[in-house]
């Protein structure tokens, strides 16, 4: 067996100090006169807090948990509509469809405890999630979003650069995924708009502007930023291999 | 050393509980030690497995089961397949399961759950590639 530990690969091209450990506020690389993106990126921790509890993985961002954790309780911008799929989503026994093995959407999948890999190649760039070990391409050759498209976890992406910072425009999205821990939903008219600034070598700033006149009152954006994982790789995480936990979860519902 | 079912720590207040992976069935406010001989050692998503033989206080031999992360997040950790292996003698700091029976988990999220070996060496569950990152 190698000496060399299976996560321990050198990121290629990273600034480094001279201890060798990777500059993270040093420069961004840029291709074709944009900034490369390319990487592997994890959403900053945030300290866990009373309703963090349970989640038994790594730490999380508060929009993990609630995509409206930026609102106070009772100013949530929910339709009626939303508010009963909130309800109903924290039945007892009800889960997302993500801990039945099924995929997380958008943005949750930038979200998660688990890292994403970020490939930027001229016209796509290619984003690889560990978690159900799943991928989005979002074009950046010119095309327009489909008139009619299939929906999809994932939704349809295009993406256009505003300066050094790359705009992803999806939509196409089905409505099964949850939002959030705490079960937000979405309809298939939601539109999501994710703004990727990579603002030094180790951070990439985020914003997101969610619109989704079905569930919610008014657009919203949420501000989060995702960190590089140095000198490492994300790794198979095909969920269905050995999943035990819905058999002991209560009740029926969400099955 | 510690025995059995101590609990050595209470790292925080109690809060509301909130279901990811069914998480809800332990107690991730309790560290708990246990010592015994590794069974077996599973390593599949979406969340690993190590089995162990404890003697409880009256003598008697349980098989524990602890749940612990993904192989993508022990490999960052500095895991491998094997780096638990039956008849490994270990100690294990983890959380409790709430209704009192052998189960429990220890892995990334909840500081202070570890593996700690008969030679002295550790394995904990945080991320090993951030030690590589100058702030």
């Amino acid at each position: 067996m190698s000496a060399q530990a299976q996560w321990q690969n050198p990121t290629p091209g990273a600034p480094r100090t001279p201890d060798g450990k990777v500059n993270m506020t040093g420069p961004v690389a840029r291709v074709n006169g944009k900034p490369d993106l390319s990487g592997i990126w994890q959403v900053e921790a945030e300290p866990r807090g009373p309703g963090l509890y349970g989640l038994g993985e790594s730490p999380n961002s508060k929009y993990f948990r609630d995509i409206l954790s930026d609102f106070k309780p009772g100013e949530e911008p929910l339709t009626p509509e939303a508010r009963e799929i909130l309800r109903q989503h924290g039945l007892p026994g009800v889960v997302g469809y993500n801990l039945k093995c099924l995929p997380d959407g958008v943005p949750h999948a930038d979200l998660l405890p688990e890292p994403f890999k970020i490939i930027q190649t001229p016209g796509e760039i290619v984003m690889l999630y560990e978690v159900e070990t799943i991928f989005r391409q979002i074009f950046t050759d010119g095309r327009k979003h489909p008139a009619d498209p299939s929906p999809a976890w994932l939704g349809y992406s295009v993406g256009t650069w505003d300066g050094d910072t790359l705009v992803v425009d999806t939509l196409g999205f089905n409505d099964l995924s949850w939002l959030d821990a705490r079960g937000h939903g979405h309809s298939e008219d939601m539109r999501v708009v994710e703004r990727f600034h990579r603002r030094d070598f180790g951070h990439m700033e985020v914003a997101v502007t969610i619109t989704d006149p079905k569930m919610f009152t008014k657009p919203f954006t949420i501000n989060f930023v995702e960190q590089l994982l140095p000198d490492t790789d994300v790794f198979e995480h095909i969920c269905y291999e050995n999943e035990k936990d819905a058999a002991h979860l209560p009740g029926k519902a969400g099955r | 050393m510690k025995k059995l079912g101590i609990i050595i720590s209470s790292l925080f207040a109690t809060g509301a509980l909130f279901a990811h992976h069914g998480n809800t069935a332990y107690d991730e406010t309790a560290r708990v030690q246990i010592k015994g001989t590794v069974t077996e050692f599973i390593w599949t998503n979406p969340h690993s497995q190590i089995y162990l033989d404890v003697k409880d206080s009256s003598g008697k031999t349980v098989n524990w089961g602890v749940e612990t992360n993904s192989p993508g997040i022990l490999t960052r950790a500095g895991w491998t397949r094997r780096s638990i292996k039956a008849g490994d003698q270990v100690t294990i700091i983890l959380c409790p399961a709430k209704n009192g029976q052998p189960v429990a988990y220890a892995g990334s999220g909840d500081p202070g759950t570890k593996v700690i070996f008969a030679d002295g060496h550790e394995l904990d569950f945080t991320d090993k590639s951030v030690d590589k990152a100058a702030p």
